[in-house]
């Protein structure tokens, strides 16, 4: 008998499996040929799967944190500019005190004057700007108008005091020596501005001030507005996570030095520069409004370099950020990639291999003895 | 007495090369049948010198076997891989769009994006409809899972009742085997019959078959259980209408023994019932755990405490149990079953349900505590200490199968890494079973087939012997026309 056997059916179904393969990796090879990454990554991957979710994830994350940031940037930006106007008009203010030193000129006076009112319209006016609908020198609340113009309702209580004071030294106020009038400064405005509340439970300061010269009657002591009628904001600042480890104080709040002595500077000189006072004792008021505005020159300055170094640190965490993410990008496209080249060429090789058997089995069908019989 | 015998055998030739013909052409018309076996009409001298046709059947009980087993395997492990393919294919394509872990992703980067501006309402509103998301997908997650264990569910009732149905068909073939091979008759066409049965059963459940006298055959699962002894052993099982995470899935009984559920990802399951087994109780099953860890989790990370006496409650994520009770923080350390299928966004937060989004900045969600108590717009602490929380690593339970101690996002890839491993190792062993089925029914189609050549030559060595034996009739007529020429 015979030695070995082949069925027709075998014959006809040699091929069924090859050509069936074939089909299925050249779906798979020009797929990943043209896409560059594996057709089906759970099942090339396995458990890989759960890295390239995460790269994924940590791509977009980064994304989403630059986009962020650029909000960071901006309100830091803005605070920036900000500060830097209210410096400038502090700068111009200063120079029209050191002007009026020295003299008691009607014209150098008003134009003094003239420049505090300036300077405090654009203390104002900086101080409440907005970013994003987001007031940008409120610290954490962010929805309340920081600042508040208690011009006037200063100006009438430092006159008021000011008359009551002098009374109670038994002198017109056009009398008050340069002396007499820093003590005033000191004791009755200064506290204005630096105090937020004059009886709240924190900071609870006495006023008139202890020690202060009895006025007489029909003068009397009135109570001015505190630094908190004239400011809103939050001494909290806003912070922001410009990484995943690294958190920036992201804004500033007009509760700082700077801003305040910028009111106080101001205010000192709108108020009590045109009280018809003694030259000695108007020397006393630029001198200290100098002092005053010099301080808040510094203060505003040293607000600013602290943003400054926050921007930095954005700046240093988006540099972070693009390098990490360009990093996993690169693993993400090791660990999903494919050589198109290599499936370009599979590509090939399937069709030839594809073509031959598609040959054979026509051939193969053609063969049968019934022909020749 | 001896132009008689010529006769007698010129006859007998006839009469073989009619059987012999018969079979041929029943070969012929049966060569694209696999489950035919090959007949072989073979001539043979009986003892008293007569010449005999016996038929014989190509039979070839190892390659059977050994087919059977490609067989079960490969059904069982596709059957396998379906079912994963299923389970993956809630989680989207090759991205994972619809995966719980892209929600998670997302919300994390809208959560960081209202960290950043906790004043917008835009924001608030963005982060608790990606929250919305991350509900919703693990909802829909957890119905397709059990859409998946349902489906199986059926698939196993409606194997179940063939099987019992190809038992009863394997019963009436064995006994016309038995009757037929009692008798000396020609069992031949019963013995295909029952080959064919025998190997719809196998790929339902895996088979031994073991030959005993008078051509009986009994069957025997893998593991020893009687599926066919004489009379067919009935199989048992109940299914469900419904499937919850909650829902157990009942057993298929075989002779009374339960049948084990496969193994593995290159499954121990013979036969597609054991992996249907395997994907309705095992790895569907522990993808809901999954599931419901994730859930877990998250209703845990965004709980708020405080109030006097100090209580936790769930925040921005509340879940209700199997009753149907509003859900409380989980404390358990093992699986809440189901939490995920009914996590949801506490409406407090939910704008076009009368909730207010910011309650998530201030922590003021429960009512329970309030951490912005100045009510600034800029407070963004607590944003922050979620955003935070949702990267510190936690334990999860170490029963739903992947490492316990990673944070929620790596805990959500990682669930995804599980699956794709378990198919990806699937993928590859249904490849290698297929190709071993393919083999095995090459060979055993080699063994027990047809080549319609070899019948044809066959039929040409059939019609010579005919023509041959016309020859001699015609001879022997001839020779005996002479001699009744010589009498008359």
């Amino acid at each position: 008998m015979k030695s070995s056997f082949i069925s027709s059916s075998a014959i006809q179904n040699a091929m069924r499996l090859t050509i069936r393969q074939s089909q299925k990796q050249l779906v798979t090879a020009s797929l990943e040929a043209t896409t560059g990454v594996y057709a089906d990554i759970g099942a090339s991957l396995g458990s890989g799967a759960a890295k390239s979710v995460n790269f994924t994830a940590e791509v977009s994350r980064i994304k989403a944190l630059k986009g962020s940031n650029s909000i960071v940037s901006a309100r830091l930006e803005a605070s920036q500019l900000g500060l830097n106007s209210m410096k400038t008009a502090g700068d111009a203010l200063v120079s029209k005190l050191t002007a009026l030193q020295g003299s008691q000129d009607k014209t150098s006076i008003a134009v003094a004057m003239q420049s505090a009112g300036d300077a405090l319209s654009q203390l104002m006016d900086t101080g409440n700007s907005m970013l994003n609908g987001e007031y940008l020198f409120s610290g954490i609340n962010t929805d309340v108008q920081p600042l508040t113009n208690q011009q006037n309702a200063a100006t009438t209580a430092i006159q008021t005091n000011l008359e009551a004071y002098a009374s109670g030294l038994g002198k017109p106020v056009s009398s008050l020596t340069g002396a007499e009038m820093g003590t005033f400064i000191t004791n009755f405005v200064e506290p204005m501005f630096s105090q937020d509340t004059f009886n709240g439970t924190s900071t609870p300061v006495a006023f008139p001030p202890p020690g202060a010269p009895t006025p007489v009657a029909p003068a009397a002591y009135v109570t001015p507005p505190a630094w908190s009628d004239w400011s809103a904001a939050s001494n909290q600042n806003m912070t922001s996570r410009i990484s995943n480890s690294e958190v920036v104080t992201s804004s500033t709040n007009s509760n700082s030095d700077g801003m305040r002595y910028f009111a106080l500077a101001s205010i000192t000189v709108s108020a009590l520069a045109s009280q018809n006072l003694g030259a000695d004792a108007l020397s006393k008021v630029t001198s200290t409004a100098i002092g005053y505005a010099a301080q808040a020159t510094t203060g505003i300055v040293t607000q600013a370099s602290q943003l400054g170094l926050s921007q930095e640190r954005v700046e240093k965490a988006n540099d972070a950020l693009d390098a990490q993410s360009s990093i996993l990008q690169n693993k993400l496209v090791d660990l999903q990639g494919v050589d198109t080249s290599e499936a370009s060429t599979l590509v090939n090789t399937l069709q030839t291999q594809l073509e031959t058997a598609y040959t054979i089995v026509s051939k193969i069908q053609q063969l049968s003895l019934v022909n020749y019989l | 007495m001896s132009l008689t015998s010529a006769l007698n055998t010129a006859q007998s030739i006839f009469s073989n090369t009619g059987t012999q013909s018969s079979v041929v052409s029943n070969n012929i018309s049966n060569s694209s049948n696999s489950d035919y076996v090959r007949r072989q009409a073979m001539i043979t001298t009986s003892l008293n010198g007569a010449q005999v046709v016996k038929i014989s059947r190509a039979q070839e009980d190892a390659l059977m076997r050994q087919w059977l087993k490609a067989s079960a395997q490969d059904s069982g492990q596709q059957t396998l891989l379906g079912g994963l393919t299923d389970l993956k294919s809630i989680m989207g394509g090759n991205d994972y769009e619809t995966s719980p872990a892209n929600y998670l992703a997302t919300f994390r980067e809208k959560l960081q994006a209202f960290r950043t501006s906790p004043s917008s309402t835009i924001a608030a509103q963005s982060a608790v409809t990606a929250a919305q998301d991350v509900a919703n997908s693990l909802n829909n997650a957890t119905k397709s899972v059990q859409a998946v264990r349902l489906g199986a569910d059926k698939e196993i009732a409606t194997q179940v009742s063939t099987l019992n149905t190809l038992l009863a068909q394997f019963k009436t073939a064995n006994d016309a085997v038995k009757s037929e091979t009692a008798t000396g008759g020609n069992p031949a066409d019963a013995l295909d019959e029952r080959d064919k049965l025998l190997k719809q059963i196998s790929s339902i459940v895996g088979v031994n078959a073991v030959d005993r006298q008078n051509g009986d055959m009994a069957l025997y699962t893998t593991d020893g259980t009687v599926v066919f002894d004489t009379i067919p052993r009935t199989v048992t099982f109940v299914a469900q209408d419904t499937y919850t995470a909650q829902t157990k899935g009942n057993g298929v009984y075989i002779d009374g023994v339960l049948l084990g559920s496969g193994k593995g990802s290159t499954t121990t399951a013979q036969g597609s019932l054991q992996s249907l087994l395997q994907v309705r109780d095992d790895i569907a099953t522990t993808f809901q755990s999954q599931l419901d860890e994730i859930a877990k989790s998250l209703v845990t990370m965004f709980s708020e405490t405080g109030g006097t006496p100090t209580t936790t409650q769930p925040g921005l994520f509340v879940w209700k149990t199997a009753t149907g009770a509003t859900g409380g923080t989980p404390t358990t350390t093992g699986v809440i079953d189901g939490i995920a299928g009914t996590i949801a966004v506490n409406a407090a937060v939910i704008t076009n349900q009368g909730g207010d989004p910011m309650k998530l900045r201030d922590g003021t969600i429960t009512g329970l505590t309030n951490l912005n108590p100045t009510g600034s717009s800029g407070f963004s602490d607590n944003l922050d200490a979620l955003y935070t929380a949702m990267g510190a690593a936690q334990t999860f339970s170490s029963t739903a199968g992947i490492s316990s101690n990673v944070n929620i996002m790596d805990y959500a890839s990682n669930s995804i890494g599980w699956l794709e491993q378990y198919r990806s190792d699937a993928t590859t062993a249904s490849e290698n079973t297929a190709a071993a089925l393919s083999r095995s029914t090459e060979a055993y189609s080699n063994e027990t087939g047809v080549n319609l050549d070899e019948e044809l030559t066959l039929l040409l060595d059939i019609e010579q012997s005919y023509k041959a034996a016309t020859k001699i009739l015609n001879a022997v007529d001839e020779m005996l026309k002479s001699l009744l020429d010589i009498a008359s």
